[in-house]
């Protein structure tokens, strides 16, 4: 097999299977670049968001998720369990997820799917083969395939591979990214990547504490993406009352008018469904309790604060 | 001059129709009186004669309704009031019903319902050309039978003639006289302007109501309306916006009528060639605007249909009215041919009905009926359980074996039902003079005369019920050998009281329908097939095709109801999967696996037609973008070579059932803003929040 365009393609047969960790894999996917897409999750990242709707993407490894409303009481996992995790307390299910080794040994056996593991070590194979499926959809749609997450730079070589993989077949592809990484990682994703969506999560003062990093080295990476020349949507998560702020929209605002090439700027409203998945996982994360979910005037709002501030957004989507 | 603009504006007919139909409870349908009053008068005369008078006398004695400002006339409120006729008290009247329903009457399955008149020839020749080919045909014939059938077909077109005269003085009286003038003009003669031509076409669906006809269709409306539209262009007689508006006046009529009347557009033309023009878009304008849940449009897609065509559609079907369907020409006429049709007939076909494929104008009236196959595979299964040695392919060869036990028994019950209406005593004259060669060969329609034999469809039920449990079954029982034959069984008699752990097994490790999974997939692909070839092993008494029908409609609630579960996980009673869909919640791989899924079984020998439902979110089409993406839905329809699909935009109204009842929606996927999750999987408060700010888009 020889390569098909520029660049490397990735070939099953003389290469070492390149394998990463992915926890869904979406088809028509819709709000995470043009047309109808298969986004694939990738699990890992580097920040902590606070108001994280993904919290499934955090951990870099798979990890057992049980949600106790689709659980029938079979008994099974208790038996299956070779680490005593699930236990009986008070009449209630309980998993001592200390002791968890992730062997799925469990899941196996719940035929309620109340227990699921999440994440799965795939191929770049395992991964393409759906995307494949969705070929004719992303040519008339004008579609294709995004890497999201997590963070598809904690696995540099596995979203190469897919992305060459992906364009050897001509299809289009996407990188969401947080941008908290080395430039050189970005730089290499950059050639084999058509459309990057890269996240600007709250203004430098108050990043940190929202996120867990600084902000600097984002800053950085999304004007030396952006000088490069490589196409970029900018996503503006917005939690009221967390980084809805002026401050916050005249920074993201600064910054877009900086960089003339940006083509477009979504805004992604807070929705409270994180926190339940949260739960799910039995992580630690602090939630965000108790912030209502935007309505859409609230969501135009924002958008016209940052209309007044010279920058035109939407909503994912809708375009 | 305003008030003159606003008593002609389609919005007000459509409010009166719309009241009509909610409030015509209560009154008296006179037509039986008018009819047995024909009937004595006639007594003794050939049975067609006596019937072509019934005919006659309700065209002549029943009320001509009008609506303010109508452009268009015609209304079914003139055949029933609110008093009885003159010395008649209930029980007179009553005695008259039961006399007029002793004489017997053709119905839905002896070919009555879901007709389609031969517009085309209508519309060319007028009344008064029809009726001279009865007069020389009449000549041509010496049989006193056939003779006599010509009689009673010109006693119809004479009744038609009056009919559509008495709504000349109507409206002349009203001081319409431009509309009184038309209408004198096709009382006998044939159309000449576009206007006329669509008057004469919905006075014609008026004599069927009368006639007590139900579910008749318009056809090819964009083809046989299309020189008259072109002749008036030309003339400078009419606008594209005052042909919009007739037509906005037809569909405000059709929501009078309340019942599914079906409208074709685009597709191919019968020698071949792009059939889609100005009108096919305008019958789009007018269903999107007048927004009647009657109108059922139908859109024939096929590989050269225009991408402005398409995007047309969209528009139409995203403001949820939930028209038009679409429909793949290249899979349908495949099948047509198939079965003996010429290519430029078969070209020409068009719906009734819901779906229902249908040649307009040269074919008795169309039927069909249940069949109820997820008993069937129960029934092997039970009988399965007697035996040693149980397999698949055993289960295969026992479920095969029932269906055509079953199919023989379905169709032969069929036969003996409608050998009880033969043409001599159950004459059928107006249809016959508007369907092609029964005036020329001196025939009844259902004695002959029609070109083409009728089709008789037979719904193949709950497609993905079947596919996913046979699915279940072959991987659980047979080739993992996780789930004993008996223990299944046992869940099963059961309803899963006590076997939860089987159950969920059943639900969740089988594979479904609908995900682009092959394993599944293909045996839904051998299902279709095989139940069509089936069908088509039989012959109608009298002549004409059983067909499969995969388009449900709500018969898979009762058909449901009469079975216990099944070893697709689904509960005793609970309803079947809905025609060609994959079972509703199941699929949860997205519009795109669904898609590949649905496009999995060959479908061209599934004459009667399929209905796949897709429902999608509003949100997922929004704007241009959305635009896009619908384009690829319909796009792969084509080249998939899928064979109907309809959309269903879901909204609040869905979510506030889910929300009810998730067990029903278990993968009912939402979005919001840039990420999603599964709906009733969701707590009360976070649904309630996506409910709320729906309400909001
Ligand atoms: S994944 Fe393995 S170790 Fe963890 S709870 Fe399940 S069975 Fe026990
Ligand atoms: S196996 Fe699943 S359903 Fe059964 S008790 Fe464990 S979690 Fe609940």
């Amino acid at each position: 097999m020889t390569s098909s365009g520029a660049g490397p393609t990735y070939d099953p047969a003389v290469m070492t299977p390149i394998t990463g960790t992915v926890f869904d894999i979406q088809k028509f996917s819709i709000h995470d670049g043009p047309g109808i897409r298969t986004t694939v999750f990738f699990k890992g990242c580097p920040l902590r968001c606070r108001w994280c709707h993904n919290p499934e993407s955090i951990r870099p490894h798979p990890h057992l998720s049980f949600d106790a409303r689709r659980c029938i009481g079979c008994g099974a996992c208790f038996k299956a369990c070779p680490n005593g995790v699930h236990r009986l307390e008070n009449g209630r299910h309980v998993l001592d997820r200390e002791r968890c080794r992730q062997c799925g040994a469990c899941v196996e056996t719940c035929y309620a799917g109340a227990l699921e593991t999440v994440g799965r070590t795939m191929t770049v194979e395992a991964v393409m083969t759906p995307v494949l499926q969705d070929r004719s959809f992303y040519r008339d749609s004008g579609g294709g395939m995004t890497l999201s997450g997590g963070e598809p730079t904690l696995q540099p070589d596995f979203a190469m591979a897919l992305l060459d993989a992906a364009r050897a077949e001509g299809i289009h592809t996407a990188v969401e990214t947080c941008g908290f990484c080395d430039w050189n990682l970005l730089d290499r994703l950059r050639t084999r990547c058509d459309l990057f969506l890269f996240d600007l999560k709250a203004e430098p003062a108050s990043h940190e504490s929202l996120t867990g990093v600084p902000f600097e080295r984002i800053g950085q990476n999304l004007r030396r993406l952006h000088d490069a020349g490589s196409p970029l949507w900018i996503r503006l998560p917005v939690v009221p009352g967390v980084n809805d702020t002026p401050a916050r929209f005249q920074h993201a605002a600064e910054i877009i008018r900086s960089l003339p090439r940006i083509q477009a700027v979504d805004v992604l409203a807070y929705h409270a469904m994180g926190t339940e998945k949260i739960s799910r996982m039995g992580l630690d994360t602090p939630p965000l309790n108790g912030i209502p979910t935007p309505s859409s005037e609230q969501v135009q709002g924002w958008i016209q604060q940052l209309a007044e501030r010279g920058v035109s957004a939407r909503t994912p989507g809708s375009a | 001059m305003t008030t003159a603009t606003q008593s002609l504006d389609w919005n007000t007919v459509r409010d009166a129709t719309r009241r009509y139909n909610v409030n015509r409870t209560g009154t008296h349908d006179l037509r039986p009186y008018w009819r047995v009053m024909a009937y004595r008068k006639y007594a003794g005369q050939p049975e067609c004669i006596v019937r072509a008078r019934g005919f006659e006398n309700v065209l002549a004695e029943c009320r001509i309704h009008r609506y303010q400002g109508e452009r268009i006339v015609g209304s079914r409120a003139g055949f029933s009031a609110d008093t009885l006729p003159e010395g008649l008290d209930a029980d007179g009247f009553k005695a008259i019903v039961d006399e007029h329903n002793q004489r017997g009457h053709r119905n839905f399955w002896s070919g009555w319902d879901h007709t389609l008149a031969d517009y085309p020839t209508l519309l060319k020749q007028g009344i008064s050309g029809i009726r001279n080919q009865a007069e020389t045909s009449w000549k041509q014939h010496s049989d006193p039978a056939r003779r006599q059938f010509l009689e009673s077909v010109i006693i119809t077109l004479d009744a038609f003639s009056l009919f559509v005269r008495r709504h000349a003085d109507a409206c002349r009286t009203a001081g319409r006289d431009s509309l009184a003038g038309m209408l004198d003009h096709i009382a006998s003669q044939p159309p000449r302007t576009f206007h006329e031509a669509l008057q004469l076409v919905w006075l014609t669906q008026i004599v069927f109501v009368s006639e007590g006809r139900y579910a008749n269709a318009l056809g090819r409306v964009d083809q046989y309306l299309l020189p008259f539209y072109h002749r008036d262009m030309v003339a400078n007689r009419i606008t594209r916006d005052d042909a919009l508006d007739l037509l906005q006046h037809v569909w405000a009529h059709i929501e009078e009528l309340g019942e599914v009347t079906n409208i074709c557009i685009g597709g191919l033309t019968p020698d071949n060639r792009d059939a889609t023009n100005e009108l096919s878009y305008l019958a789009l304008e007018a269903t999107q605007t007048v927004l009647s849940p009657h109108t059922n449009l139908s859109a024939r897609f096929h590989d050269g249909t225009p991408e402005t065509f398409h995007r047309a559609c969209f528009e139409c079907i995203r403001t949820g009215v939930g028209f038009p369907s679409v429909f793949n020409d290249h899979v349908l006429i495949q099948g047509l041919e198939e079965i003996g049709t010429p290519p430029d007939v078969a070209r020409d076909y068009c719906m009734v009905g819901c779906i229902e494929t249908m040649l307009a104008g040269r074919q008795q009236a169309w039927s069909d009926s249940r069949f109820n196959t997820p008993l069937l595979l129960l029934k092997a299964m039970q009988r399965m359980r007697q035996e040693p040695v149980r397999s698949y392919d055993r289960l295969m060869d026992l479920f095969r074996e029932e269906v055509q036990i079953a199919m023989k028994e379905h169709t032969d019950n069929f036969n003996q039902y409608i050998d009880q209406f033969p043409a001599d005593r159950f004459p059928d004259p107006f249809l016959s003079a508007l369907t092609r060669d029964c005036i020329e060969r001196g025939l009844d329609i259902n004695a002959g005369g029609a070109q083409f034999k009728r089709m008789h469809g037979i719904c193949i039920m709950g497609l993905a019920t079947l596919a996913d449990s046979l699915a279940a079954v072959r991987k659980l029982v047979f080739e993992e050998s996780r789930l004993p034959y008996d223990d299944l069984m046992a869940a099963l008699d059961a309803d899963f009281e006590g076997h939860e752990a089987t159950h969920q097994l059943l639900l969740n490790r089988a594979p479904k329908y609908g995900n682009a999974d092959p394993y599944v997939d293909d045996i839904a692909a051998w299902l279709v097939m095989f139940t069509s070839e089936e069908c088509l092993k039989h012959t109608i008494s009298g002549g004409g095709r059983f067909v499969s029908a995969m388009g449900s409609n709500v018969s898979n609630i009762p058909a449901g109801k009469e079975i216990g579960a099944t070893p697709d996980g689904r509960h005793a009673h609970t309803p079947l999967s809905d025609a060609a869909s994959p079972h509703f919640g199941r699929d949860t791989n997205g519009p795109t696996a669904f898609l590949q899924s649905v496009a999995r079984p060959d479908y061209h020998k599934v004459l009667t037609g399929s209905v796949v439902n897709m429902k999608f979110e509003p949100d997922h089409f929004q704007g241009e973008e959305g635009a896009r993406r619908f384009a690829a839905v319909t796009h792969a329809l084509v080249r998939d070579r899928i064979q109907e699909l309809q959309f269903n935009f879901t909204g609040n109204e869905l979510l506030h059932h889910a929300k009810q009842h998730p067990e029903e929606y278990p993968n009912l996927v939402v979005r919001v803003s840039g990420f999603s999750a599964y709906f009733t999987r969701l707590g009360a408060e976070v649904q309630d929040d996506i409910i709320r700010r729906r309400a909001h888009v």
